[in-house]
């Protein structure tokens, strides 16, 4: 593939994501259009602008620690690799965080800042320790955004079947994007997750609509910054092969649905104004407890992607 | 491509140990002892700080902190200093005279009275006002006034009139305009209103010449014509004075001195409105409040009745200047004069910082009150330390008693629960059938009874905590001293273990309001505490808008009553013979010589350190008589800090937690904060 076609690609698909971002914006606010634009302002770029940056430090984390895994792990070990990462991929992610907030804060007493209801004022704080807070609101969300891209790039890493490496490359902005609105949701983080389940929590079409915006925005820039493979140029195959890779393919998707199902509903569950409080306090009284709530959930899912995987032509 | 790979391992280095960095500083970070004091609050929404609209214990206690009354309750329960550093009941008698001669005379008749004479009058002092003569005693339940009128009738004072205008409050503006017409403004003396609008008017002309002038004057203006009644005719007027000498350099915030004009103007802005306000029937009997002296002011009232004093220790003085220019209802956050003044605010959080007075207690840190959004973040700050204070009716249940920092206290009472029993009912008209009916009850049964077990078992008719209230310990449920007094009685079980006399068997209407959960709950534990001893009970649900009407009526033999804890010793209204009858408070219709005797000699008892006495005296006869069962006083409970509040434990907690007792523990070696106990003049 030459540079031409590649940026070929990526311009049509970042027009592509533009046209279906405002056409849904456009939905969101019921097809007004001076809604629509009002949408558009300065507040939700910023928050976008966060997001992303956050995002892209997640991966460049995921990436840079994997470089760093392959360098020091046996080439022996990579199937096992693959299989770890495929399962810390598939680990839900929401349960993953409520666990570590109930060790963290419930055993261990320690802050978050960002969920704290009251902190000192910065100005009592000394510069470094205005330092050390600041990067402790965003480190959290930055690690627990890296941990599933990690192990979803380990595996991808020790992928043996290229097309499946390609595509899920390919797929990985689209990943790290899920894991982003989830967990800057559950760290109560200002950033385009917030925004967008504030949104949909008071239904509100105006900053859902901003919020559409953000979501379109960040996958513009994910679109331009990663690498788009041929993953899903046209190849010359017999029906058997297709249905094959088919079915193969509906399993893997369903093993990703499977660990998202758990995720999804924590962004709508609003009993008392926050989402996913019930899980989050039911995970301060035993955090091991809620860890271990996760595991089912990754092993079907890791079963499901194993057989689709085992159904797919190579 | 080895080197890339190293920077890439480098960068993931580097990234773990910034993290871990950060994580651990988080772990190390702790509060600083200086930091705010943070007090989670009931939410969802933060106190409007109404200073007569308390909505929970939580604002009262806040209120209690920004606004300073003219007196106080202290930790041991008695009466203290607060704007106010003395006070002092006298007493003023009024004679008017023809003339100003006639009144500087018979001064001049008076003070040629031997010393000794005058001495054991307690005389304080002689002063004429054009052609009254004012004579001040030092004790306001003097009884020589009749010796010292028997030396002036002499000088000829002129009779005083009593007269009642039994008028609506439409008729209150053309009143005023009479007392105030050149015609009649010599001879009205005095003009008093009540809440229905029943006038009273004092003045030196006769009944009749007094009721033709009021004809005259009201039958143009108000149709139709009120009632008058001449009640009574005397020849000065008595009236009870409390002087409050206030604190020196006491000032609002603003630097203005706080003077009798701000009490005045807090009256005069609350009583109208249909705020709850404790004590409102003593501010009801205020005649007037002057200001003789900087510094002093002086409260006349309409008639003898010392609980009057305690009602100050519950109004807020708000400044007139304030007043002046605030809305009617208080919208925007009145200045106090307490120890505490608002800091700013934003929605959620809300800051409280100490005014610089110069007491020991100047260097506490500001006070941060919060309402938080969601279980979640209370969770979390307790979690994390991050609260000093928590209103446990904010956070939810059991959430608080798995944190293992924080010790839960109880606030003072503020409402009690009875049973009241219709003394005139043929089924207990017997004292020892209602005595006999509270022996067979398990008051701490009945108190898990209440919502959460929240309740306080109380068996006295006055209110607890206070320096004249008693501490009876409930008795243990004794069920067959019980039956012993019921069959004394005449009430013996029958065969299928009912209890009857001459037939009927006892069969208790129990009256509650309707709607009221908490009340039925109780009822039930009432009626299953009662069943082995045979009695019945039909429980009745009355609509709670006319519950009381029902119980005046007398449509009932045992009733729950609650009501607010009143700020002093005046259980008169409740059990006095005069208040019975369907005409008011008491409800139970006992009707006793010698406790109508016992409850006129307390409310006229102005001797604070006396009162303990006769409010015992009281008790005991209550006690005989058992018109009703004190059962609980209300609980609520406040969640603290231990390590935020060192000095807790040489606190005395008996009366319950406040927090201007808490604030003085934020130091263990804080010294007792010593007030100032008021002694009564000998």
């Amino acid at each position: 593939m030459n540079w031409q076609s590649d940026l070929f690609r990526r311009v049509t698909a970042m027009l592509i994501i533009l046209v279906v971002g405002s056409v849904v914006a456009l939905c969101c606010v019921g097809g007004n259009v001076e809604l629509w634009m009002s949408s558009l302002g300065l507040v939700p770029w910023m928050l976008a602008l966060a997001t992303m940056s956050r995002l892209l430090m997640a991966l460049v984390l995921a990436v840079t620690l994997v470089a760093f895994i392959r360098l020091i792990l046996p080439q022996a070990l990579g199937g096992m690799a693959f299989w770890l990462g495929k399962a810390l991929a598939f680990f839900p992610v929401n349960i993953l965080v409520w666990s570590f907030l109930g060790w963290w804060i419930g055993s261990l007493g320690h802050p978050i800042w960002t969920l704290m209801p009251v902190t000192e004022p910065q100005s009592t704080l000394s510069m470094f320790e205005a330092w050390a807070r600041w990067s402790w609101t965003w480190i959290p969300v930055v690690g627990f955004v890296s941990l599933p891209l990690t192990g979803q790039c380990l595996s991808l890493c020790f992928e043996n079947d290229a097309r499946s490496r390609d595509v899920g490359i390919d797929l990985l902005g689209l990943f790290a994007m899920a894991l982003i609105i989830c967990v800057e949701d559950i760290f109560a983080i200002q950033g385009v997750a917030t925004h967008l389940t504030a949104a949909l929590r008071v239904s509100d079409v105006m900053n859902l609509a901003a919020s559409v915006w953000m979501l379109t925005s960040i996958s513009l820039l994910l679109t331009a910054i990663l690498s788009m493979s041929q993953a899903w140029a046209p190849e010359r195959m017999d029906s058997r092969r297709w249905v094959k890779l088919l079915l193969g393919s509906i399993l893997k998707i369903s093993a990703w649905c499977l660990s998202g199902c758990i995720i999804l509903p924590s962004l709508w569950t609003d009993s008392q104004g926050r989402s996913g409080v019930p899980g989050l306090l039911r995970a301060f009284d035993d955090p091991m407890a809620m860890f271990y709530l996760g595991l089912p959930w990754t092993l079907g899912a890791l079963l499901l992607w194993a057989l689709g995987r085992f159904v797919q032509p190579r | 491509m080895m080197w890339i790979r190293f920077i890439f391992s480098g960068l993931a280095l580097l990234a773990l140990a910034l993290g871990g960095w950060s994580a651990w500083h988080a772990g190390q970070t702790q509060r600083a002892s200086a930091s705010d004091v943070v007090m989670l609050l009931p939410g969802p929404r933060l106190p409007a700080l109404n200073p007569f609209l308390p909505a929970d214990e939580a604002e009262r206690q806040i209120l209690d902190l920004i606004h300073e009354p003219l007196l106080r309750i202290d930790r041991e329960g008695r009466l203290a200093t607060a704007l106010a550093e003395q006070w002092t009941w006298h007493q003023h008698m009024t004679c008017w005279f023809a003339s100003p001669e006639a009144a500087r005379a018979a001064a001049a008749e008076l003070r040629e009275q031997p010393v000794e004479k005058r001495a054991v009058w307690d005389l304080e002092s002689v002063v004429t006002q054009g052609e009254s003569l004012v004579v001040r005693f030092t004790r306001p339940e003097s009884a020589v006034a009749a010796e010292v009128q028997a030396v002036l009738a002499s000088s000829g004072p002129e009779k005083l009139t009593f007269v009642r205008i039994n008028a609506p409050p439409s008729a209150r503006f053309s009143l005023e305009t009479f007392a105030r017409h050149a015609d009649h403004v010599e001879s009205t003396k005095r003009l008093w209103f009540d809440e229905d609008g029943t006038c009273e008017i004092v003045t030196t002309r006769t009944g009749v010449q007094a009721q033709q002038a009021l004809i005259e004057w009201l039958s143009p203006r108000h149709s139709p014509v009120p009632e008058i009644v001449p009640v009574t005719e005397v020849a000065a007027l008595l009236e009870p004075v409390l002087d409050f000498r206030l604190k020196a350099g006491v000032k609002w915030p603003a630097g203005d001195p706080i003077t009798a004009t701000d009490v005045r103007a807090t009256l005069a802005h609350v009583m109208p409105r249909p705020w709850h306000l404790p004590g409102r029937d003593a501010f009801r009997q205020i005649q007037s409040i002057e200001e003789p002296d900087p510094g002093l002011v002086r409260i006349i009232y309409r008639q003898a009745y010392s609980p009057a004093l305690a009602a100050w220790t519950t109004l807020p003085i708000l400044s007139a200047k304030w007043l002046s220019g605030a809305a009617a209802d208080l919208t925007k956050l009145p200045q106090g004069a307490g120890a505490w003044q608002v800091d700013g605010s934003d929605g959620t959080r809300m800051w409280l910082k100490k005014r610089p007075l110069g007491d020991a207690l100047d260097k506490l840190p500001r006070i941060e009150m919060l309402v938080t959004q969601s279980p979640l973040q209370t969770k979390i700050g307790l979690a994390t330390n991050s609260f000093d204070v928590v209103w446990p009716n904010g956070v939810p249940q059991g959430m608080l008693r798995t944190e293992s920092g924080f010790k839960s206290l109880n606030t003072p009472a503020r409402h009690q629960l009875m049973l009241v029993w219709q003394t005139k009912s043929p089924l207990l008209s017997n004292a020892d059938t209602r005595r006999a009916l509270g022996m067979a009850l398990d008051r701490e049964a009945l108190r898990l009874a209440m919502p959460g077990g929240l309740g306080r078992a109380h068996d006295s008719f006055f209110p607890p905590g206070f320096w004249f209230s008693s501490s009876h310990r409930p008795s243990s449920p004794d069920l067959v001293a019980a039956e012993r007094l019921l069959n004394s009685a005449g009430w013996l079980k029958d065969i299928q273990g009912r209890l009857k006399r001459g037939g009927g068997e006892l069969r208790l209407r129990l009256v509650i309001p309707d709607g009221n959960s908490d009340r039925q709950r109780l009822a039930l534990a009432l009626a299953q505490q009662w069943a082995p001893l045979g009695v019945q009970v039909n429980l009745v649900e009355v609509p709670a808008r006319s519950y009381f009407m029902e119980l005046q009526a007398g449509r009932f033999d045992a009733a729950l009553v609650g009501g607010e804890l009143a700020p002093g010793w005046d259980v008169l209204p409740f059990w006095h013979s005069t208040h019975s009858g369907g005409l008011g408070l008491n409800v139970s219709q006992i009707a006793d010589p010698q406790l109508d005797l016992l409850l006129e000699t307390l409310v006229a008892e102005f001797d604070s350190s006396e009162v303990p006495h006769r409010a015992a005296a009281v008790e005991v006869r209550l006690r005989e008589l058992q018109p009703a069962l004190p059962l609980f006083t209300d609980l609520t409970e406040i969640a603290v800090s231990v390590s935020r509040f060192p000095g807790l434990q040489r606190l005395d907690l008996s009366r319950g937690l406040t927090l201007q007792d808490l604030l003085s523990a934020t130091s263990a070696l804080t010294s007792p904060q010593a007030k100032l106990q008021m002694l009564s003049p000998k």
